[in-house]
C-alpha cells in the first residue's frame, strides 16, 4: 500500500484540525458531569448507592456507546467522504500518488482512531470522576475490567460506521447519509427488542457486547460468536464500501 | 494468475458474508440460557393454569440480616382442579422470634379460614358457585404481559447469556446464573435497592419490640443468584432466587441483607384437597360482606343542620338490625324530626326490611316502602367497627351503575348505640 501511512497522517491532521472535535469533547465532558450529578444526587437523596468507583465508567459507557459517540463517529465519516466530494476537496486527496485503496483505508483508520480516542478520552474522565466521587474498594481489577470494556466497545461502534461509510459512497448528500444512519440506527435497535430473534443478525444488539467479557462466567463461545458475526459484517461493509469508492467518479 | 482487484474485491466481500451469515444463524439457533428458561416458565404456567389436575406448591421467602432471619413465610398450597378446591396452610417466622400460621381453604361453595390469633374456624358460604379457575391465573397471559416480556429483555439485554444451562443425566435441565455487583444494571439496581429498602421501612412497622438494623445509605445490589429445575416432563419443579443488597446504617456500619424466594413444584397428581372437619370446633359464619352476629342492635345518626351560623340537631334517623343469620338480615328503620323542621325536612321515613347478602355482587341492594307506599332501593354496607353505611333511595341505572339521592342532611354514616 504506497502511501498509506502519509495518507493516514494527512486524514488525521485534517481531523484534528476541525471544530466538531472540540463539540465532541466537550459534550463528552458534559455527559460524564451530568452522569456523575446524577448518581451523587441518587446517593444523597435516596441513599442508594448506583455505581461503585470502578462501575461509574461502565454505566457511562452503557449510555455514551449507544448515543454520543455512533452520532459523533458518524459525523466524522460523512465529513470524510460526503464532505469532501462537495467541497471537491476529494480531487486533491486522489491526486496524491496513493492508490484508491491507500486513501479508503487512510480515511477508514481516521475515523477508527476518532472513535479509539473518544472512548479512551471519555473512559479516562469517567475514571477519574468515579474513583474522585465513588470511593469504594474494587481497585486494579476493577480498573482493569474498566479498560477492557472499554477497549471492546471499539468493535460494534466501528463496524456500525462501517455501514455509515458505506452509505457515505452510496448516497451522495452528507445530510440524507446523516438521517439514513440515523435511522438505521433507531429502526436496528427497536426491531432488536420487538423481535428478540433478529439480534443475533444487527449489530445494534451487540453495543453491549462488553458485558459478555466483565461477565463471573465467561461464555467464550458466545463471545467468539458474536465476534466473527461482527468480523464478517465488517469485511462485508469494508469491502462494499470501498467498492463503490473505488468505482466513483470524482 | 493475479487476480484482478475486483476479484479480490468479490472474494472478500463473499467471505464476510459467508463468515457473517453462518455464525449468525448459529447464534440464532444455539439460543440463550435465558431463552430456554423463559419458554419452560411459559409451559409449566400453561400446565399449571389448565393441564394438571391436581399439584402443590411449596413456597418459602425468606428476608435476613447478614445471618439473622427478619422474616420467613413458609406457605404450603394445594390445588385441586377437578374439585375446583384449594388449601393454603402457611407459617410465618418474625425476627423477634413471634410466630403466627394461617390457614385457608376455598372450594365451589365455601370458604374456610383460621389464623393462629383464635381458635375459631370461619367460614363464608357463597351464594352463588365461585369457580376456583378465577384464582389460578396464567401470569403470561395476562393483559400487557408480552409487552412487559419484551421491556423486560431489552432490559437483560446480553445478561441473557448468564443464564447457564446444564443437561442433568436422565432427563431434566438445570438453568442457574448469577450476577455480581458489576453485571447487575444500574437501573435494577436501582430499582431493587429501592425496594428493598422500603420493604425494611414497611418490615420494622410490623415488627415490634425488635429493632431492625436499617439501610441509610450506599445501599446497592451486591449479588443476583438463580437456580431453577426443570424435569422430565418440560416443568419447573423448582426454582431459587437470592438477592444480597448491601448497605451501611445510620451508624455506618455495613450491613448485608439477603432477600430469597424458593419454589417448589410436588405431588404432581396425587395431591388431594380435603375439607377440613368442622364437627369439634367453634365455627362463626360470617355473610360474604363481613356481617355477622355481632352485629345485631341499634345504629344512629343524626340530622344535623347549619342554621344562622350553628349546628342545629334537628332530629335522628334510626337503624335497627334485629336478626343476622348467615346473609340475610332483618331489621328496622325510621326518622324522627324535630316537629319545627318538619316542613322543610318532608315526610317522615318509617320502614321495615329483609335483606339477603351476596358477596360476589357490589350492587347488593334490598327494597323498603317509603312515607308515600312506593318502593325504593338501599344499600347496607360495613363501615369501622362500631358503624354501618346506609344509603337510602338509589336509583339504579343500569346492570353496572347506580346513583345516590340523599334524604335531606344525611351521610349514611350510622354509629352503634351501646347500652351504658
Amino acid at each position: 500500500m504506497v502511501g498509506f501511512k502519509a495518507a493516514f497522517q494527512n486524514e488525521l491532521f485534517k481531523l484534528v484540525k476541525r471544530k466538531k472535535m472540540n463539540a465532541a469533547a466537550i459534550l463528552a465532558i458534559l455527559a460524564v458531569v451530568i452522569g456523575q450529578v446524577a448518581v451523587s444526587a441518587v446517593k444523597h437523596g435516596f441513599g442508594l448507592r448506583l455505581v461503585g468507583g470502578t462501575e461509574f465508567p461502565l454505566v457511562v459507557l452503557s449510555a455514551f456507546s449507544y448515543t454520543l459517540l455512533p452520532l459523533f463517529a458518524a459525523f466524522v465519516a460523512i465529513d470524510m467522504f460526503n464532505g469532501e466530494y462537495s467541497s471537491n476537496t476529494m480531487k486533491l486527496t486522489l491526486t496524491r500518488p496513493v492508490s484508491r485503496f491507500g486513501v479508503f483505508s487512510a480515511k477508514v483508520s481516521a475515523i477508527a482512531s476518532f472513535i479509539a480516542v473518544n472512548l479512551a478520552f471519555v473512559m479516562v474522565l469517567s475514571l477519574t470522576a468515579g474513583l474522585i466521587f465513588n470511593p469504594t474498594s474494587s481497585g486494579w481489577l476493577g480498573v482493569a475490567r474498566v479498560f477492557l470494556s472499554y477497549a471492546v466497545t471499539f468493535v460494534p461502534v466501528f463496524v456500525f460506521i462501517l455501514l455509515v461509510v458505506l452509505l457515505a459512497n452510496l448516497v451522495r448528500g452528507g445530510l440524507s447519509v446523516f438521517f439514513l444512519s440515523v435511522l438505521l440506527f433507531v429502526a436496528f435497535t427497536f426491531l432488536g427488542i420487538l423481535v428478540p430473534a433478529s439480534s443475533s443478525f444487527l449489530v445494534t444488539s451487540m453495543f453491549d457486547w462488553h458485558t459478555l467479557w466483565i461477565a463471573e462466567k465467561l461464555s467464550g463461545f458466545k463471545i467468539v460468536r458474536q465476534g466473527l458475526i461482527m468480523g464478517g459484517l465488517g469485511v462485508m461493509l469494508f469491502t462494499a464500501g470501498y467498492m463503490l469508492f473505488d468505482r466513483k467518479d470524482i | 494468475m493475479k487476480l484482478s482487484k475486483k476479484g479480490i474485491s468479490i472474494a472478500a466481500f463473499a467471505l464476510g458474508a459467508c463468515v457473517f451469515v453462518s455464525t449468525a444463524l448459529a447464534d440464532l439457533a444455539v439460543g440463550t440460557g435465558y431463552d430456554r428458561l423463559k419458554a419452560a416458565s411459559k409451559h409449566t404456567a400453561a400446565q399449571l393454569v389448565s393441564e394438571l389436575g391436581n399439584y402443590t406448591i411449596e413456597a418459602r421467602y425468606t428476608i435476613k440480616s447478614n445471618t439473622s432471619v427478619l422474616h420467613e413465610l413458609n406457605s404450603v398450597i394445594k390445588f385441586d382442579a377437578a374439585n375446583q378446591a384449594t388449601e393454603e396452610t402457611n407459617t410465618t417466622l418474625l425476627g423477634n422470634g413471634e410466630v403466627s400460621t394461617g390457614y385457608n381453604y376455598r372450594d365451589k361453595e365455601r370458604m374456610i379460614w383460621k389464623s393462629s390469633y383464635d381458635e375459631k374456624y370461619y367460614v363464608t358460604e357463597y351464594n352463588q358457585e365461585w369457580n376456583s379457575h378465577d384464582r389460578v391465573f396464567n401470569p403470561f397471559e395476562q393483559e400487557g404481559a408480552a409487552e412487559v416480556e419484551r421491556i423486560i429483555d431489552a432490559v437483560i439485554g446480553n445478561l441473557k447469556d448468564q443464564v447457564q444451562v446444564d443437561e442433568v443425566a436422565g432427563g431434566g435441565v438445570t438453568y442457574s446464573g448469577s450476577l455480581s455487583e458489576v453485571q447487575v444494571p444500574a437501573l435494577i439496581n436501582a430499582v431493587a435497592s429501592f425496594g428493598v429498602k422500603q420493604m425494611l421501612v414497611d418490615q420494622g412497622r410490623i415488627v415490634r419490640d425488635y429493632d431492625i438494623p436499617k439501610l441509610a445509605s450506599d445501599v446497592f445490589v451486591k449479588r443476583v443468584t438463580g437456580m431453577a429445575v426443570e424435569d422430565e416432563a418440560g416443568l419447573i419443579s423448582h426454582f431459587t432466587g437470592e438477592l444480597i443488597l448491601s448497605g451501611k446504617d445510620e451508624a455506618g456500619n455495613l450491613n448485608d441483607f439477603t432477600v430469597s424466594a424458593i419454589f417448589s413444584l410436588v405431588d404432581v397428581g396425587t395431591t388431594s384437597v380435603t375439607a377440613p372437619d368442622l364437627t369439634n370446633v367453634t365455627v362463626e359464619s360470617i355473610g360474604g360482606s363481613g356481617f355477622s352476629s355481632m352485629h345485631e342492635g341499634t345504629y344512629r345518626n343524626d340530622i344535623v343542620k347549619e342554621e344562622n351560623g350553628a349546628l342545629v340537631k334537628i332530629g335522628e334517623r334510626t337503624l335497627i338490625i334485629s336478626s343476622i343469620d348467615g346473609n340475610d338480615i332483618s331489621g328496622s328503620y325510621f326518622e324522627k324530626v324535630q316537629p319545627e323542621y318538619l316542613d322543610e325536612y318532608g315526610e317522615e321515613y318509617n320502614f321495615t326490611f329483609e335483606h339477603t347478602l351476596t358477596s360476589s355482587n357490589s350492587m347488593n341492594f334490598f327494597t323498603y316502602t317509603n312515607s308515600k307506599g312506593e318502593e325504593e332501593q338501599a344499600q347496607l354496607q360495613l363501615s369501622s367497627p362500631g358503624g354501618v353505611y346506609l344509603q337510602l333511595n338509589i336509583q339504579i341505572m343500569n346492570d353496572h351503575s347506580y346513583q345516590f339521592n340523599d334524604r335531606p342532611y344525611d351521610n349514611g354514616d350510622f354509629r352503634r348505640v351501646f347500652e351504658e
